[in-house]
């Protein structure tokens, strides 16, 4: 099971073991992790799953496709590394992944 | 405008639902009465504006609202639609949160967004409100030192925290919808069935650990521990939801037993000494006595937390005897808390015979180097 590493916007960095298959989202709500909201429940339409992506794991998430890029657009403070969690998957690939987390949801 | 086309507007303006229609560029050219009460904008203040001075335009958005009105006029997704909010301000300033749907309308050409907004500004904090206390309950049941775990009116686990993972071995994802009877050993199956039914229908909202016996359980590698458990119940409409704190008391039954075993090594000793022997605290009151000593001089009394000297078994005829035997007794217990260890003959007496005793009090301290007991040992002089 890959360890994943969400660091709240203060600072504060949660370890926590996400099963395989499980997207970035479900792991940290499964998980607790405050910050990520996942109103929507993974349906890629509410963008409150918001996430900042480090540049040297951008290319082990895929790209966005054009709806979460849609949503993403409407999103608070969006960067180019912007993300919704609710679209990548947790596979072996992202051990380790330092996922980051916006100032708020919404 | 026709008669039906002014009822079509009066209609419009009088629709409970807070409703704009706006340019394609965002220029408000309809605002009803609705959407004047929520903002406190009038209409006349409205008319002609730009949309974004009721849902303003955030540095913080990449997409400014009327692109937003675009995308979501075009290709409306109900069900993501019921997600999508945008902020506003009202007149006096205040924020508020609005739930928005959009429609594009084309008249000869020219495209109008028709806008509904709902204010969800106090269901949104009281959701966020909800939330934040799951959380906390949430994060405070996660690091709790009891494995928790829920199970449904089926028996099928529901909820299991972290610790239940430690001390079940099985993951979250293995035992969510599996049988509460994974955790027991097959024998305990049954009677753990018909326990958790009589606990579900009877009165009790809770049972708490130590109110029911230890139960057995089972970890993934099939060996089984004793465990201690309290259960509650909630009623979620007509299903029963069961949840369980489970400690394993291993580690305890393991301290207990060896507690005993000490204490029974310790009595063994104790008991089977040749010496009588008396166990004082440091004021010199008797906390506990060996068998020898009972047998040297049995007494009717109760002898524990009497002071040493006090016991009858300095009693004698002669009063003045008494008084110096436990004058006697007494000093050499005082200088025996000073730290002293005192080797002294002394008398019992049994009514009128006296019995001569070799006679110690051993100092006994503690890391502090306090005294904390006091050790009296008699042996029976010879030839007494």
């Amino acid at each position: 099971m890959p360890t994943i590493i969400y660091v709240e916007n203060n600072g504060t960095e949660h370890e926590v073991q996400v099963p395989n298959g499980q997207s970035l989202m479900d792991g940290a709500v499964a998980r607790m992790v405050p910050g990520i909201e996942g109103d929507c429940g993974g349906l890629c339409a509410c963008a409150t799953c918001h996430i900042y992506i480090p540049e040297e794991w951008q290319s082990h998430c895929g790209e966005p496709e054009e709806l979460e890029q849609n949503i993403l657009d409407f999103a608070f403070d969006v960067k180019p590394n912007s993300r919704l969690s609710c679209q990548i998957k947790v596979s072996d690939e992202l051990e380790g992944i330092r996922v980051l987390m916006p100032e708020r949801q919404y | 405008m026709s008669f039906i086309e002014t009822k079509a507007v009066q209609l419009l303006n009088d629709l409970p639902e807070a409703l704009l229609i706006t340019t394609a560029t965002g220029e408000i050219v309809f605002f009803n009465k609705s959407v004047a009460a929520q903002s406190g904008f009038s209409e006349q203040e409205m008319m002609g504006e730009h949309v974004s001075r009721l849902l303003p335009q955030s540095s913080r958005r990449k997409v400014d609202v009327v692109t937003w009105f675009g995308r979501w006029a075009d290709n409306p997704d109900p069900e993501q639609l019921r997600y999508l909010t945008l902020e506003g301000v009202r007149k006096n300033g205040e924020s508020r949160r609005y739930q928005v749907r959009v429609s594009r309308s084309e008249d000869n050409a020219e495209v109008y967004f028709v806008i509904v907004l709902r204010d969800v500004t106090e269901e949104q904090e009281q959701t966020a409100a909800l939330r934040h206390s799951q959380l906390i309950a949430n994060r405070i049941i996660a690091i709790g030192e009891d494995a928790v775990l829920s199970i449904d009116t089926d028996f099928n686990i529901c909820f299991w925290n972290q610790k239940a993972e430690a001390l079940f071995g099985y993951t979250e994802q293995e035992v969510m919808g599996a049988s509460i009877n994974i955790l027991l050993p097959e024998d305990a199956r049954d009677g753990h069935t018909k326990s958790i039914q009589t606990f579900g229908s009877g009165k009790a909202p809770s049972r708490f650990m130590g109110e029911r016996g230890e139960i057995t359980g089972r970890h993934k590698s099939g060996k089984t521990m004793p465990l201690e458990a309290s259960i509650t119940k909630t009623y979620i409409g007509d299903k029963l939801i069961l949840s369980a704190q489970v400690r394993d008391i291993s580690l305890r039954k393991m301290a207990e037993a060896n507690l005993a075993e000490r204490e029974a090594r310790f009595s063994a000793v104790f008991n089977h000494a040749v010496e009588a022997i008396a166990l004082l605290d440091s004021d010199g009151c008797v906390l506990e006595i060996n068998e020898a000593a009972r047998q040297m001089l049995p007494i009717d009394e109760p002898a524990i937390n009497k002071p040493l000297w006090q016991l009858p078994w300095w009693s004698s005829a002669n009063a003045n005897e008494q008084a110096a035997s436990e004058e006697g007794l007494r000093s050499n217990v005082q200088e025996a808390i000073l730290g002293k260890t005192v080797h002294t003959r002394t008398s019992l007496y049994a009514g009128s015979e006296a019995l001569d005793l070799d006679f110690s009090l051993i100092p006994v301290s503690n890391s502090n180097n306090e005294v904390v007991y006091l050790i009296a040992e008699a042996r029976k002089l010879a030839g007494s």
